[in-house]
């Protein structure tokens, strides 16, 4: 079935992040300077305002932060009610809003804080690929 | 050397006005608005061309509401302004008039807050920062932030919903209250679930409303006259947002923590001096969150205190004496200039049912998307 949720704007500093998800692979900025992975992206680096960016290819792994079973949302989200949102600690550093597949909306309790997850990535169009996260290991 | 409100010309709130917190109605916002406007005037006892400047918070009205507003209480020249900051646009428009009179731009300054419920436009967004975020509700985060602390405090379900059941019994004395009903922990514990561990009335209703209040100098008390037996006078404001915290740091409490620690330390005023806080309570875990990042306790101790009723009105601070945003509601515009109405009814002693005794110290708290923090301090003279 066609992608038919809103599908995120691209711009020239995400291009890299968006061309990897076409490969399958997590894109992450990193700074030349201080080293540290930021997401999302953004022109210069939130921790020290440099503009030597690098794009690195993540592990496409992270762990689950916290999690919520969401009943409530908008536009093409509503028919999807209950599902699950997660954020994800990255191996490489900083969290992702995300949403969890794989997981039982109706046994929340089963989802487990600090769980192991892997991205995977999901066509919205030829240009874009949205990374979603999947339990792989309690 | 930069200053803080304390260094400068004191600041006493005199006058206060609100309009019924509601589920949308056919009445136009100006009449709202003026509902509002013209208690605050009474209750001040001056007149509108004693009003030198007036700041209008609101979100969802569009372009210039406020000359449409005020023009009917006559044409004075004044400077007006509407002020927009996500939720905090009554807190804000609040601090507007009280630098205005800080500094002595003005005697008399007026903030207001009115808006009426309507799809608000947003600023910018997109890109990867929104692979989820554009179908979720604000209720989400704060969904994701509840199971988190119930997953490392080991609080339960009821334990959360106790702030609920507290806001709502505070409510239901407070007739410019969205919600009125008493509601028991079951009621509140029932489905609908909007979002993880929050129930529907874990989540503040967002109806219309109007809240209005008069700020003045040392000058003008002495020109108008004024009763000294109710000045409240304010004692901080500061304004913050969100800031490149530590890897791991909880967003939301660390801006709270700090505009709260900037508002201590300007003030000289502790967190154990404060007796009411009208807190950003849109969700049950925040208070709980923002009553530790105030310090009122320690951490990880808020939701079984407030289960045990430490914050209840008589307590040993009274949290959200009105309702909070989650009984008395949250119409945007007006919430933070309604929180500053309220803890000054306290402070003046003059709220009723829902007096917390001898309060003398207050605080006022918001937070809006963006991310930024409000926070006053208020004193009874």
């Amino acid at each position: 079935m066609a992608y038919d949720k809103p599908i995120p704007s691209q711009g020239i500093h995400t291009q890299p992040f968006w061309a990897g998800t076409k490969e399958g692979k997590l894109m992450l900025p990193r700074c030349e300077d201080c080293n540290r992975v930021h997401w999302y992206p953004r022109l210069i680096c939130p921790h020290c305002h440099s503009k030597n960016l690098e794009w690195i290819e993540g592990s496409g792994e992270g762990r689950i932060h916290t999690y919520a079973v969401q009943h409530l949302a908008f536009g093409p989200w509503q028919k999807e009610t209950p599902y699950v949102t997660a954020y994800i600690d990255l191996n490489e550093g900083d969290r992702m809003l995300t949403v969890l597949k794989g997981v039982d909306p109706l046994k929340p309790e089963e989802i487990k804080i600090g769980a192991k997850v892997k991205v995977e990535f999901e066509e919205a169009n030829e240009d874009t690929f949205i990374p979603f996260w999947r339990v792989i290991e309690e | 050397m930069t200053k803080s409100i304390k260094d400068m010309r004191p600041v006493y709130v005199v006058g206060i006005g609100l309009d019924q917190y509601q589920r949308k109605t056919d009445r136009p916002y100006v009449e709202l608005g003026l509902t509002a406007i013209r208690a605050a005037l009474d209750d001040a006892k001056l007149g509108w061309p004693d009003i030198e400047s007036f700041y209008l918070g609101t979100a969802l009205l569009g372009m210039a509401p406020g000359r449409a507003m005020i023009k009917h209480l006559g044409t004075t020249g004044i400077p007006i302004a509407q002020v927009e900051n996500a939720s905090a646009s009554g807190s804000t428009s609040f601090r507007q008039a009280v630098i205005d009179v800080a500094c002595g731009l003005t005697d008399v300054s007026m903030a207001a807050g009115v808006d009426k419920p309507g799809p608000p436009l947003r600023g910018a967004g997109g890109g990867p920062r929104d692979l989820v975020g554009r179908g979720t509700a604000p209720v989400a985060h704060f969904a994701l932030l509840a199971n988190r602390y119930m997953a490392q405090s080991g609080i339960t379900a009821e334990h959360l919903a106790s702030v609920a059941v507290k806001n709502h019994r505070n409510g239901a004395m407070n007739p410019y209250a969205q919600r009125q009903k008493v509601r028991t922990m079951q009621e509140v514990l029932e489905p609908p679930f909007m979002a993880g561990p929050l129930t529907r009335l874990q989540c503040c209703p967002v109806g219309e409303g109007a809240a209005a209040v008069v700020v003045v100098s040392e000058d003008a008390i002495a020109k108008f006259n004024i009763d000294e037996s109710r000045l409240v006078q304010v004692m901080a404001s500061v304004s913050g947002s969100e800031q490149l915290y530590p890897p791991g740091t909880d967003i939301d409490s660390e801006l709270t923590r700090i505009t709260v620690g900037k508002a201590y330390e300007q003030s000289g005023i502790g967190a154990d001096q404060i007796d009411v806080v009208e807190l950003h309570d849109a969700f049950s875990i925040e208070e709980i969150l923002y009553a530790e990042a105030m310090g009122l306790c320690g951490e990880g101790e808020a939701a079984e205190l407030i289960a045990a009723g430490a914050f209840d009105i008589g307590g040993r601070c009274a949290l959200s004496p009105s309702g909070g945003l989650l009984a008395m509601g949250h119409p945007i515009g007006p919430t933070g200039t309604g929180q500053v109405v309220e803890v000054t009814r306290q402070l003046r002693g003059e709220a009723g049912l829902r007096q917390h005794p001898n309060a003398k110290t207050g605080l006022t708290h918001m937070v809006g998307i963006g991310a930024v923090c409000l926070v006053h301090l208020l004193q009874a003279v």
